[in-house]
């Protein structure tokens, strides 16, 4: 073995890396300051406005990037135990204490492009089903996840929000006091990770059917496009099925109070 | 030309106080003062994304996105906390999150400068490794699994402490030693490789 082939001590190897390090012609960084303060001001000003990333996925776009995007939830979720499948929303729990838990909570721009609740039903092409109890939501999103070859193999769903109120409080770090979201089919385009604390998730019974709770900060992945979009949970959700859709709800309420807006979807939605 | 480094953007001193005067004011919804923030970290943000991406456009809205996220996360960011590997692991993830795109990917190698005037300026430990060593560790790194790859370079190629590259990895601190003493043990072994087949053609 000649001097260059043999192995570097731990510490040789070390300042060979950071000398390394210098050699390295790194791209030029972008300046993103006026962008990022344009994004933000644009969001507080006008909290419809629709951010370019999260539009209707572009036409281009392939069944492999969308096996990627399905393969990274799956691979997420390693090592997990798979509790419940409950329509569009798989739940699966980790043996150990989450270290990896997403930093953000939902904003506008990650729930898909804000739509009037006229247009929710005309784009989503299926009828928006809201909870009697809450009263018409205060926004309301449409986004889709590709989930085949061509460009209308997509699963839509639609997410409302309403304000906090004295009986709905806000769920923390958010400015919503409930969030409802409404999955089109089937397809598994939503997961949730939670950790093996057994009394923060249990069963619960919409509607005579069953149904899936729980409390806590927990993880919530939900494929946009084509893309896996990772964010923090904050409040109480209860998950359940009715007429071919699944329906997600989160709030700070109590399971009985949470089981009780669920329940006032009436009529329930039937696709025909 | 003057070139901005990675690591001139701390202030000088009493860093983390004033990041935290910063932040405080940002989370009363100053933008400018997290306009100055975003200043002071975009250079190493774009780094830390372009190691996971290699794709200097997908690093660039992955740095953008990150920074809007985290505006809107500051309520959640403990106070007190250093602001640095906080915004550098909510890039990782923005990064991770496009990493998985088709588009192609470059080798760290092939950024090695071919030219010393193209090269920042070097400090005493660049001298110490010629650009053909450099090509030929940074090629053997390109070869490790992400997860050994990402926390040798965070550690090493962007000079963070251990802490540090744990956060930014989202992952405890001891994990990041045993992934660094892997992934080390492989990265000698695929130098040896590598030099072996050099010397062998």
């Amino acid at each position: 073995m000649s001097e260059r082939s043999r192995p570097m001590t731990e510490s040789a190897l070390r300042e060979a890396l950071v000398a390394a390090g210098a050699h390295i012609d790194w791209p030029t960084p972008p300046d993103v300051v006026a962008d990022v303060g344009a994004s933000i001001r644009a969001m507080q000003s006008k909290p419809s406005l629709v951010s370019p990333r999260l539009s209707m996925p572009s036409r281009r776009r392939t069944l492999l990037a969308i096996a990627a995007a399905l393969l990274l939830l799956a691979g997420a979720a390693f090592a997990a135990r798979l509790v419940i499948e409950l329509g569009a929303v798989a739940v699966r729990v980790l043996p150990d204490l989450p270290t990896s838990l997403p930093t953000n909570v939902a904003t506008s721009q990650d729930l898909g492009r804000e739509v009037t609740l006229a247009e929710a039903e005309e784009v989503a092409g299926f009828p928006l089903a809201l909870p009697a109890a809450l009263g018409p939501p205060g926004r309301t999103w449409i986004d889709e996840a590709l989930i085949g070859f061509e460009p209308d193999d997509v699963a839509r769903r639609i997410v409302s929000a309403w304000p906090p109120t004295t009986g709905l409080p806000v769920i923390p770090g958010t400015e919503a006091g409930a969030v409802l979201m409404q999955f089109e089919g089937d397809w598994q385009v939503a997961s949730k990770l939670l950790s093996a604390e057994t009394d923060r998730f249990g069963e619960a019974i919409v509607d005579g059917r069953p149904a899936f709770w729980t409390t806590g900060e927990h993880e919530l992945q939900l494929i946009s496009g084509d893309e896996p979009v990772r964010l923090l949970v904050t409040g109480n959700v209860l998950i359940w099925q009715n007429a071919g859709y699944t329906f997600r709800l989160e709030t700070v309420l109590q399971k009985r109070a949470a089981i009780l807006i669920a329940e006032s979807i009436d009529p329930v939605v039937d696709p025909g | 030309m003057t070139r901005r480094t990675v690591n001139d953007q701390r202030p000088s001193q009493g860093g983390p106080p004033e990041d935290a005067s910063l932040v405080s004011r940002a989370r009363d919804g100053d933008v400018e003062a997290f306009e100055e923030l975003v200043t002071r970290y975009q250079d190493i943000a774009f780094r830390v994304a372009w190691l996971v991406v290699r794709d200097r456009g997908d690093a660039e809205e992955a740095v953008q996105d990150a920074f809007v996220k985290a505006y809107y996360a500051l309520p959640r960011f403990r106070p007190g906390a250093p602001f640095r590997p906080w915004i550098l692991r909510i890039v990782t993830n923005e990064a991770r999150n496009r990493g998985r795109s088709a588009r192609r990917r470059e080798g760290l190698a092939a950024r090695v400068a071919a030219s010393e005037t193209r090269r920042a300026a070097p400090s005493s430990e660049s001298t110490a490794l010629d650009r053909t060593d450099a090509e030929a560790l940074l090629a053997a790194l390109d070869r490790l699994p992400e997860r050994d790859r990402l926390v040798i370079a965070y550690r090493f190629l962007l000079e963070m402490t251990e802490a540090e590259t744990a956060e930014t990895l989202d992952v405890p601190p001891g994990t990041v030693k045993s992934r660094l003493s892997r992934g080390m043990r492989r990265l000698r072994s695929e130098l040896v490789a590598g030099v072996a087949e050099v010397e062998q053609a």
